[in-house]
């Protein structure tokens, strides 16, 4: 461990910027980056299937899993990722079924997720700054914990999301005829669902429930404006999800907004630019 | 067989023989993709036998044997996707479904992009293509399985007459080379050439089965004199699926 100890500090001593020396930001850079690599591995199915509201629902159904881990004096985030798998299933569920529309079903979850949440908060008598640092993301609350959760999610999403790349894009791009091949359609749509909810309970830390979605599909959005291919956009949503990540966590530290909001503007404004850059090459 | 509340096929009996070409008529809500979804084992039968290559439905897993074209408007989605990207999904049943794909689905994605004249549009976008190029790759992504049985539901449908006979003659090419082909349409168009057999459904029973005759050229089919021949009952000693 002291190898590993000295390897991080001689890591960070490198770095040339004042934050770097605080050891919260070390740890919200790393957890920030885990969140910016691993989301949108996942958030391109979503996006691909055109649901791109499902991480938003998932998050929603996150907070109760929160409020609840208050109630029962547990921890947070294991009922919120308990929570937000179930949250998952429910929604991918409703889905399949095809009785309740895809967006009725979301909108289902969405208002269930917050007012339950909410319902339990208030009987946990939890203070509202607890609360926001779950909604919004909060740079000093992310320990070592958090980290190591963060890791080991961001290995077995990547992993799953890299292993499993080519069934999964038939599946999102064609229901049908990938269960027409024989193809598990309904497993790997929980795969999916499941592996969302887990990437969403472990990072809301950082980036918070709310926003934590916004990661899943925004540097998808902005990615796939400029790409002509899906693995292009892939390997691109990838790389632009970690320098937005980054970036929103030393702009938080500047501005002192919470790591969230700061995350998913970088995230809005890539998309905007993306769009203008898109825009301005078709016309030429 | 039943889709939802309302029954939408009764009394169906059909198989496909090997290296037939197979087109199946009807006007709209007769029943026809309902039929060829039953058929993959995409939606229920209610009653009745369904065997796919001799085997019953339930046991069978040689998926690659049938290559399947659905209704589709257009082969866009939500993130861009290159035409080898969709046409290599056509490669799942054949090969491994984790990690990269090997040479042997490359080759093969080659050769399906070869049959219907698309291998220089290989690392186009598909949402950037005409409909009739889109369709092409779509049935491509079909062919990418080499498929026994080729499946297509309603493939002319918004393409231009162009485009219709070139698919046309993509369609006879593979099906003199062995394959079968079972193919939805409204109307025999361009496809009347290759057809060997035309089964009508009104609403969702068979009202005529047997060589196509010009008259079932005529988008009001199910007027057809011959409709009320009951339907041919075919044994099936080559163990055709259906």
């Amino acid at each position: 461990m002291d190898i590993l100890a000295s390897a991080w500090n001689g890591f960070w001593d490198t770095c040339p910027f004042d934050f770097c020396q605080w050891d919260f930001m070390r740890k919200a850079l790393v957890a920030a980056a885990l969140v910016g690599v691993t989301a949108p591995a996942i958030g391109i199915f979503l996006v691909q299937r055109r649901l791109s509201l499902m991480g938003d629902g998932i998050g929603h159904v996150a907070f109760t899993g929160v409020a609840a881990g208050f109630l029962l004096d547990t921890l947070p985030l294991i009922t919120a990722i308990v929570a937000a798998i179930l949250g998952a299933l429910a929604i991918e569920l409703m889905r399949e079924r095809g009785r309740t529309e895809g967006d009725v079903a979301l909108a289902v979850v969405f208002y269930g997720g917050i007012a339950a949440g909410a319902l339990l908060m208030g009987l946990s008598e939890t203070s509202n700054t607890n609360i926001l640092t779950y909604l919004f993301g909060e740079l000093l609350s992310v320990d070592q914990a958090d980290i190591l959760a963060a890791l080991g999610v961001s290995v077995v999403v990547l992993g799953i999301a890299m292993l499993l790349r080519r069934v999964l894009f038939a599946v999102s791009y064609d229901e049908e005829v990938a269960r027409a091949s024989g193809v598990p359609v309904r497993t790997l749509n929980i795969v999916v669902a499941v592996a969302a909810a887990i990437t969403i309970g472990v990072t809301m830390r950082v980036v918070g429930i709310l926003l934590v979605s916004g990661m899943l599909v925004l540097p998808v959005a902005a990615v796939q404006q400029l790409t002509r291919s899906f693995n292009a956009t892939f390997v691109g949503s990838l790389g632009l999800g970690l320098m937005i990540s980054v970036a929103g966590v030393v702009t938080s530290y500047y501005v002192d907004a919470p790591p969230g909001a700061t995350i998913v503007m970088g995230a809005i404004v890539a998309f905007v630019l993306a769009s203008v850059f898109a825009r301005a090459r078709g016309v030429v | 067989m039943k889709y939802g509340a309302t029954v939408a096929l009764r009394d169906v009996h059909f198989h496909l023989e090997p290296a037939e070409f197979v087109v199946l008529l009807g006007s709209n809500g007769s029943g026809k993709t309902t039929m060829v979804k039953a058929l993959l084992g995409l939606v229920p039968l209610t009653r009745g036998r369904l065997e796919v290559f001799g085997t019953p439905l339930q046991r069978f897993r040689e998926w690659g044997r049938i290559g399947y074209v659905p209704q589709r408007a257009s082969a866009a989605s939500g993130v861009p996707a290159n035409v080898f990207e969709v046409v290599l999904a056509g490669r799942l049943a054949r090969s491994r479904r984790w990690g990269l794909h090997t040479k042997d689905d490359a080759r093969a994605v080659n050769n399906a992009l070869e049959l219907v004249d698309m291998v220089d549009k290989e690392k186009e976008t598909v949402d950037n293509l005409s409909g009739g190029q889109q369709q092409r790759v779509l049935i491509a992504r079909a062919l990418a399985g080499e498929p026994d049985v080729l499946v297509l539901d309603e493939p002319v449908s918004g393409v231009d007459l162009e485009h219709q006979e070139s698919l046309a003659a993509t369609l006879g090419e593979l099906n003199r080379g062995g394959r079968s082909v079972l193919l939805v349409a409204h109307a025999l168009g361009v496809i009347e050439p290759l057809v060997t057999r035309a089964v009508v459904l009104t609403q969702g029973e068979v009202t005529y089965d047997g060589k196509p005759l010009h008259e079932l050229h005529d988008s009001h089919v199910h007027h057809h004199p011959y409709s009320v021949e009951p339907p041919r009952r075919f044994s099936n000693p080559a163990g055709g699926p259906g």
